[in-house]
């Protein structure tokens, strides 16, 4: 899954349109919207970090969001030099007041350039080389502890440089210029559904799991200890169902106990396909 | 091949950072103040960063030379390891720098000098006793040769000291360095191997046993002393056929009479590690099979090595002379 955070409405509305996203929720201070296949959510955040932090957390609950879903803060920024229009992915992300850094892990072929991006607090017309937004730090301080790095990713499309102070951005022209950059956004945006759906299916329960769930009461820890020896059994035996094997222990505690014995005993060889 | 350069602001003015970064022209060079900033950060995925890694520039500060756990050496009381870089562009699935790093990175320190001055240090206070040097544990020693120039900055000072070894382990090909250079006669390059059928299985992207035999033998013709290191041994059904066809294969072909020294031992992964790797790779059967877990490290059951073991040692028996064989264990 992929969850989108965007500052305000017109960087928003591209997007929605894009992935045909609908209003799930629009009582929260946050407004949430959700494709149908479930794939992508996104947020509106307003303006500052600390919104940026709130409306993440806001979307992770309301999305139930896990480790293994990618995040996304898309809107505009501004630059030193930068021309308007051009996308680009943040490779660092400095918070200005508090000197914290992040490095967004880029795994994938991004198709944009990338640059340092500077999270203030207030707008500022001086600017060097880098990106200057409003959100990104308070983004990233959230949802790394969510996600992992390689699965979070902020993209900028410039919006004001040295020659166009940020006073001359409109709503409109902001999104004008995240509908213009779009293409860019939906590359990053798709590699990044691929690479978590990929994360997800290595670690998808096994088909066998509900079944243990339904005939026995397994604690919190114990439904974990089963999901990772269930997936050892399926690495093993792939084409050996469990639950006949095993569900019939008399309780959570000796389904496991068997679990772990049978596959502690297994043969080592079995271990290694080699063709 | 690279992407991402990370360079410490301290290491931009070196020449070897000035030569990489020209080397990958195309990279996204991202400044940071501490490697660690970017390498030992939470929240990453060893597994997907292995997709496409960056190359962080570093600066190393102390601890350049590591004492070599017991039974790890080939016959010398005092070893050491050191590792300019960490990290590798294979990716080996039993590989223990999948459990020990969170980061799939490279990291390559540049400050050779320093490196050298602690070797020659160390030498020194060790008043004449032979010392032994190792790299290649927490890397391969010449997979990214063209990039790094270890060889060629590094090799000649053991010049100096004809008492001490280098040994530098490989599984790869990139020996033009060596090829290039005048023989230094206390240095091993020490390659890896498992039976092909296996190396396919479990040691991705490294070449085939084939070329790398090629390139062992191109060191071999040049002068250039060379080693064998079975390990780690990992246990197929069948296991027995498999290893005698690997070893007879690459003993006949090389001059065992030069051969510096041979090296084996089993699968074994430190526990912490194991744990680690299983949950990044959940559906790698390998580590999904029954093991024995013995003071900390994780591995076959003993009758199994042992048997492992016995069956290797008299294979390479018929081929090597027992004072170049040496058992790796914990
Ligand atoms: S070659 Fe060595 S260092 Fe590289 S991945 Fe394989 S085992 Fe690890």
């Amino acid at each position: 899954m992929l969850l989108i955070l965007c500052a305000h409405r017109p960087e928003a509305t591209p997007i929605i349109k894009h992935y045909d996203l609908s209003l799930y929720s629009g009582r929260s201070t946050f407004p949430v919207y959700l494709g149908d296949d479930g794939r992508i959510a996104l947020t509106i955040s307003g303006t500052g970090k600390v919104a940026a932090a709130a409306a993440c957390m806001n979307l992770a609950h309301m999305a139930g969001s896990g480790t293994t879903d990618a995040w996304l803060n898309a809107g505009i920024a501004g630059h030193g030099t930068c021309e308007p229009g051009v996308a680009m992915l943040a490779h660092k992300i400095i918070d200005v007041a508090t000197g914290r850094t992040w490095f967004p892990q880029i795994h994938f072929p991004a198709g944009m350039p990338s640059a340092d991006c500077y999270t203030v607090d207030a707008p500022v017309n001086t600017r060097e080389q880098a990106l200057y937004d409003m959100e990104a730090s308070g983004f990233l301080d959230t949802v790394t502890r969510l996600a992992t790095l390689e699965h979070i990713h902020a993209v900028k499309v410039v919006s004001d440089n040295s020659d166009r102070p940020y006073q001359e951005v409109t709503p409109g022209f902001a999104g004008e210029l995240i509908e213009a950059a779009m293409p860019a956004i939906a590359k990053v945006a798709d590699q990044l559904i691929e690479s978590s759906n990929t994360l997800a299916e290595t670690r998808r329960p096994h088909p066998a799991m509900n079944g243990f769930l339904l005939r026995r009461h397994f604690t919190e820890s114990q439904r974990h200890q089963l999901s990772r020896l269930l997936s050892r059994w399926h690495c093993l035996y792939p084409d050996i169902d469990p639950l006949h094997q095993f569900a019939n222990r008399k309780n959570a505690r000796q389904v496991l106990d068997a679990l772990r014995k049978a596959l502690d005993e297994s043969p080592v060889h079995i271990g290694v396909k080699t063709e | 091949m690279i992407e991402t350069l990370y360079i410490e602001e301290g290491v931009r003015i070196f020449p070897l950072s000035q030569r990489i970064i020209s080397r990958f022209a195309g990279a996204r060079v991202v400044g940071c103040r501490h490697y660690g900033e970017v390498f030992n950060r939470k929240s990453q995925n060893f597994r997907l960063q292995k997709r496409a890694p960056a190359l962080i520039l570093a600066q190393k500060q102390g601890n350049f030379l590591l004492p070599v756990p017991d039974h790890y050496g080939i016959g010398n009381e005092h070893n050491y390891y050191f590792s300019h870089i960490l990290n590798c562009i294979y990716d080996c699935r039993y590989c223990f720098l999948q459990g020990m790093y969170r980061s799939a990175n490279y990291v390559l320190f540049v400050n050779y000098d320093d490196f050298l001055s602690a070797i020659r240090t160390l030498i020194e206070n060790h008043n004449g006793k032979p010392v032994h040097f190792f790299s290649g544990y927490d890397c391969d020693s010449l997979a990214l040769e063209p990039v790094t120039g270890f060889v060629k900055h590094f090799l000649p000072v053991f010049r100096d000291y004809a008492d001490s070894l280098i040994e530098l382990r490989t599984k790869s090909t990139q020996v033009r360095a060596l090829l290039d250079m005048p023989v230094v006669e206390n240095a091993v390059v020490a390659f890896s191997f498992t039976p092909q059928r296996i190396a396919r299985a479990l040691e991705h992207k490294t070449p085939s046993v084939d070329r790398r035999l090629a390139a062992m033998d191109a060191l071999q013709a040049r002068g250039w002393k060379v080693g064998i290191r079975y390990d780690p041994l990992i246990y197929t059904e069948d296991f027995g056929t498999q290893y005698t066809e690997l070893i007879q294969h690459i003993h006949t072909r090389i001059d065992n009479r030069a051969l510096h020294s041979v090296s084996l031992g089993t699968f074994r992964l430190p526990a912490g590690f194991f744990r680690i790797i299983r949950g990044l790779y959940p559906d790698e059967p390998l580590f999904a099979a029954g093991m024995d877990e013995t003071a900390g490290m994780v591995g076959y059951r003993h009758d199994l090595q042992d048997h492992m073991m016995q069956h290797c040692k008299r294979e390479i028996a018929q081929h090597v002379t027992a004072e170049k064989l040496f058992a790796c264990h914990d």
